[in-house]
């Protein structure tokens, strides 16, 4: 029996790590992201590190919108600001975030608790990826330091 | 003279409520030789357009405050001197209606969010060329 736990466990961390690297690119795609520099040469001003510090500003604020909007009952300025937010966050590659507002705009007559439910997991999400765009940011400001 | 001025100008026009996307807009069309006028809202465009055509192209966000990108297409189908300029709709939504309507209003090409840097590229050459 215990052997067949210890397989078991075994099987559940490796089905873990398996999924680690699509979870990673659930949360924030780099490829997707890296791809976005079209190349640039090295002299030019490094458009990812730019177009991070502009979404996350830019986050920062449809968010506290969303939470203004969800406290005040108020459909059409969350779902505004859900849509506003969708589409630079899946062309950066933060697929999850462009889910949940894409969740978040299609709910219907005013159904606040479901908003709020959804918007608690989008703050989840942009934790998250707030996080590994910082890392992202980093490591291309030393690469282009060294 | 207004053929003129649209073959040498330089200049594309960008309406998008996203900065995060006119950055990216901007960064790619300055890389292919263009010069950029960014507007955020379709009040913004409207009002610029009324009283500049000198533009190369335009690239509109379908859905912004005050003035859809679909109403400024429209507009600017009614005026001689901007029914040349050709202009590219950019949207999130995933509706194949949207596309329709985008070039029945007059739309030259048509690009979904989200993109990446090789298919912009492709779709502005398809806008510039």
């Amino acid at each position: 029996m215990s052997n067949k736990f210890a397989q078991l466990t075994t099987l559940a961390v490796t089905e873990c790590r398996m999924d680690n690297g699509d979870l990673q690119a659930e949360i924030l795609d780099l490829d997707v992201l890296r791809s976005l520099d079209g190349g640039q040469s090295g002299e030019m001003p490094d458009l990812i590190v730019e177009l991070i510090d502009l979404y996350l500003n830019e986050a920062a604020v449809r968010i506290a919108a969303m939470r203004r909007a969800i406290d005040s009952n108020d459909e059409d300025g969350w779902k505004q600001a859900a849509h506003a937010l969708r589409g630079s966050s899946s062309t950066l590659g933060a697929r999850g975030i462009g889910r949940r507002c894409d969740e978040l705009e299609q709910v219907g007559f005013s159904d606040v608790t479901t908003a709020r439910s959804i918007f608690e997991r989008l703050l989840i999400d942009c934790t998250q990826v707030r996080s590994a765009m910082l890392q992202e940011r980093q490591r291309r400001i030393q690469a282009a330091g060294s | 003279m207004s053929l003129q001025i649209t073959q040498k100008s330089s200049r594309v026009l960008i309406a998008d409520d996203d900065p995060v996307i006119r950055h990216l807009l901007r960064s790619t069309i300055m890389q292919e030789g263009y010069e950029v006028t960014e507007v955020s809202d379709g009040r913004e465009a409207y009002r610029l357009l009324r009283s500049d055509s000198n533009f190369r192209a335009a690239i509109f966000d379908m859905k912004m405050p005050f003035l859809q990108g679909l109403e400024i297409l429209k507009y600017m189908r009614t005026e001689k001197r901007l029914m040349r300029i050709p202009a590219m709709m950019i949207t999130s939504e995933q509706d194949l209606r949207l596309m329709t309507d985008s070039f029945s209003a007059g739309a030259t090409v048509f690009l979904s969010k989200p993109f990446t840097a090789e298919k912009l590229k492709m779709t502005l050459h398809m806008l510039l060329d």
